[in-house]
């Protein structure tokens, strides 16, 4: 029982210390200020601001709470007109701060409490969609949401020169989640009306929208609809009361190669989907049907963090491929996916070996192996081939240049059979701590790890044999120099292998950021190479060859 | 405290959670429980407050709660507003100047119908609520400012019949939750306040 409670706790501990790309987070950001943002500048275009939180007889705030126990920005400036528009105005440039990502945990903290205050002063119009935003932007406030699309990303980058880490705790996305869970679940629950079930004959939603405080439109089309309403009603109690299966639908879905009959029917059935879907269809629906201002995009604006990020940057990938950036920015307007910089779709493909670039941070590996080393990146990296590309005999040692997490590493190890030697560099240390308990546990005994800086290639000159280079030589900055290293850590007659991404490729890094292969091989040709463009089958990327006169140069 | 950060961190969030439950769990109201339960939940409810103490303040400071409810009731008896000027001079010369979904008498209805405005006007299933009132007042208010010919405003609740059959709702023609609100009392307040706004400017110099 005891060891039972330690592993679970374990699991539990490491699940809170994961990392992940900070998109959802980013866009959830963005979000739930702009619906805060948009919810507030309402009241201040139909001139409610006084009305609604002002104490009599200037408004309808809830004056005798504050002679209990008055709110602080109360007790501080006293009640009146005054007070209120500025408790307002301060929540106002707090949420724009925040949409923009600047002093953005600070803007989080102090739109919180000032939303907060705005609550306290209006108790009776403090809905529980602004209960859910505040907790939404004081989770927001511990998290790494401006790591990317935002001003603070924006400084760290430019100014400061220290960018945030690619990778941020992905802690404060559980606990959104959790929260968007339980709201439903607790809202289901809390449905005692019995229009909601089957003995009222599933006529809530239909009793909703012919309530003219409510309905957006008078209720000539309702007697026509009404099957249609009771099929939404069923819909949605089914929805709510179904909300606890999302983290178990998530958590299969992201392990579809575990065994277990239910999470292959639920996978087959797409039930993770289906109630996203159905989330996603029930709340435009309300904001179609009836008037409640903020509630129902206040909703959508926390589904974010009901997807995994990279879901969320292969989409904003397979938007740009089709309709281009602009026209997928525009469509996907608070996509905050595009980083504060023009960020690659987070494909495996292109973080791996990413950490050859001296701006990106690795801080975890194990965080990235995940990623880099998904069974669905054979498809398209297709390692086989590219190993076979080297040439590799039995006795040679080849350097795996940005080794990442080391993707490659078994099938160059076994290409060199046991006396041969693998060389795996890297600019992270706990990448090359990760490689080394790699090969220790893969048994791969004659790979070794290095930490090389992206002006070494890691070894001792003349003393390798062949090099390859995947989805890295894109970031190295003096790649000319680079390859006249890469000339002299080789052998007479060794070869050199890079894979990069074409310039049209649906995967990789931003299109200015890639390379033609005619640049490559220009490249390698300064270096010393005799150059040339293999033919391959890989459907994102070219692969350049280049081989060393085999008598030296 | 770096290697244990993570212990601490998972604990911190196992405890937000664990408190988020406690306070969002359901407790059936006094009326619904039936006698033998009666106890059980009384003694439920108070572990709750004493569970919920230290996080009181909190909770307080930054407004949460974690139980939820959308649009828990359906009923089929609600209500319509009405806001009604007298013109001046007049026994009961009444005008509808806003009703909802009647296009012909929608003033200030943008205004009005802000989500947060509504949460105050809009009668819930135990009546109006405390701002009821002071919205009355405002609103007469608005309406005194701009009509020099009213001298009277009313906002009333007709009660209606949800009858999404019969295309909506049926109006029973009778009224509830009346209140009215005098031109001369809004203008006595209004001189009093610029009195006061006056004097204490006078003061400060």
């Amino acid at each position: 029982m005891k060891a039972q409670l330690a592993r679970l706790w374990r699991a539990w501990v490491e699940l809170l210390d994961r990392r992940e790309s900070p998109t959802s987070l980013v866009l959830v950001r963005v979000l739930v200020a702009a619906a805060v943002l948009g919810d507030l500048l309402q009241a201040w275009l139909h001139d409610v601001i006084v009305a609604v939180w002002a104490p009599p007889p200037h408004g309808t705030g809830y004056a005798s709470i504050w002679d209990r126990n008055p709110p602080f920005m109360v007790r501080w400036f006293g009640a009146g007109v005054d007070t209120a528009e500025l408790v307002f105005w301060i929540a106002v440039v707090a949420a724009a701060l925040l949409m923009i990502g600047a002093a953005t945990r600070a803007s989080a903290i102090v739109l919180a409490l000032m939303l907060a205050q705005l609550g306290h002063m209006a108790p009776e119009g403090d809905r529980g969609i602004d209960f859910l935003l505040r907790t939404a932007v004081a989770i927001l406030a511990f998290s790494s949401c401006h790591a990317r699309w935002s001003v603070d990303a924006w400084l760290r980058r430019r100014v400061f020169k220290r960018p945030f880490a690619e990778l941020v705790p992905a802690w404060p996305r559980y606990l959104l989640f959790a929260q968007v869970v339980w709201m439903y679940f607790s809202a289901g629950h809390n449905k005692g009306d019995k229009a909601w079930g089957p003995l009222g004959g599933f006529s809530a939603l239909a009793n909703i929208l012919s309530d003219p405080h409510f309905a957006r439109f008078d209720g000539s089309w309702i007697p026509y609809a009404i099957p249609v309403l009771a099929v939404g009603t069923a819909a949605t109690i089914l929805f709510e009361w179904s909300s606890p299966l999302m983290p178990i639908l998530t958590w299969w879905h992201r392990t579809p190669e575990r065994p277990g009959r239910l999470r292959r029917i639920a996978n087959r059935l797409r039930l993770r989907w289906a109630w996203i879907a159905t989330g996603v269809i029930f709340h435009i629906g309300i904001a179609v049907t009836m008037r409640l201002g903020v509630f129902p995009w206040g909703m959508l604006a926390l589904y974010p963090v009901l997807f995994h990020p990279d879901e969320i940057d292969r989409a904003v990938g397979w938007l740009r491929a089709r309709l281009g950036r602009s026209a997928a920015a525009l469509l996907l307007l608070f996509a905050a996916c595009g980083g504060s910089e023009p960020q690659p779709p987070a494909e495996p493909a292109h973080r791996e070996h990413a950490s050859a670039h001296g701006d990106h941070r690795f801080e975890k590996a194990e965080d990235w192996a995940a990623q880099f080393d998904a069974p669905s990146r054979a498809a398209w990296q297709k390692p086989d081939e590219v190993v076979g590309l080297l040439a590799l005999a039995p006795g040679m040692t080849v350097v795996d240049v940005g080794a990442g997490t080391g993707y490659f590493l078994a099938r160059l190890s076994a290409a060199v059979g046991p006396n041969g030697r693998v060389v795996a560099t890297d600019i992270e240390p706990d990448m090359v701590r990760y490689m080394t308990e790699r090969a220790a546990r893969e048994k791969l005994g004659n790979v070794s790890a290095v930490v090389a800086p992206t002006d070494d290639v890691g070894v001792v000159p003349g003393s390798a044999d062949r090099a390859l280079v995947v989805d890295v030589w894109h970031h190295i900055e003096k790649r000319d120099q680079y390859a006249a290293r890469l000339a002299r850590a080789l052998r007479p007659g060794g070869a050199v292998v890079i894979v990069d991404f074409t310039l049209e490729s649906r995967r990789g890094p931003p299109r200015d950021h890639r390379l033609a292969p005619d640049t490559v091989m220009a490249e390698l040709r300064a270096g010393g190479f005799a150059v040339e463009l293999a033919t391959e089958s890989l459907p994102d990327q070219y692969v350049v060859v280049g081989r060393l006169p085999a008598r030296g140069r | 405290m770096r290697r244990s950060w993570p212990h601490v961190r998972a604990g911190l969030v196992a405890l937000a959670i664990l408190v988020g439950l406690i306070d969002g769990c359901p407790i059936p109201p006094a009326k619904s429980v039936s006698p033998e339960w009666s106890d059980d939940v009384k003694a439920w409810a108070r572990t709750r407050r004493i569970v919920m103490t230290p996080f009181k303040p909190l909770g307080e400071l930054l407004r949460l709660r974690q139980t939820w409810k959308l649009f828990p009731t359906a009923k089929l008896r609600q209500h319509r507003m009405w806001v009604e000027a007298r013109k001046t001079g007049t026994k009961d010369d009444w005008q509808l100047l806003y009703r909802p979904h009647d296009p012909d008498h929608e003033l200030h209805a943008d205004r009005i119908e802000y989500r947060r405005l509504r949460g105050v006007w809009n009668p819930g299933t135990k009546g109006t609520r405390s701002g009821y009132g002071p919205f009355v007042e405002w609103l007469a208010g608005e309406i005194f400012e701009e009509r020099a010919d009213v001298d009277r405003v009313r906002v009333r609740m007709e009660k209606i019949v949800i009858e999404p059959d019969a295309g909506g709702f049926v109006p029973s023609g009778t009224f509830e939750l009346e209140k009215t609100q005098g031109r001369a009392r809004w203008e006595r307040r209004r001189e009093k306040e610029t009195g006061a706004a006056a004097g204490a400017a006078g003061g400060s110099r």
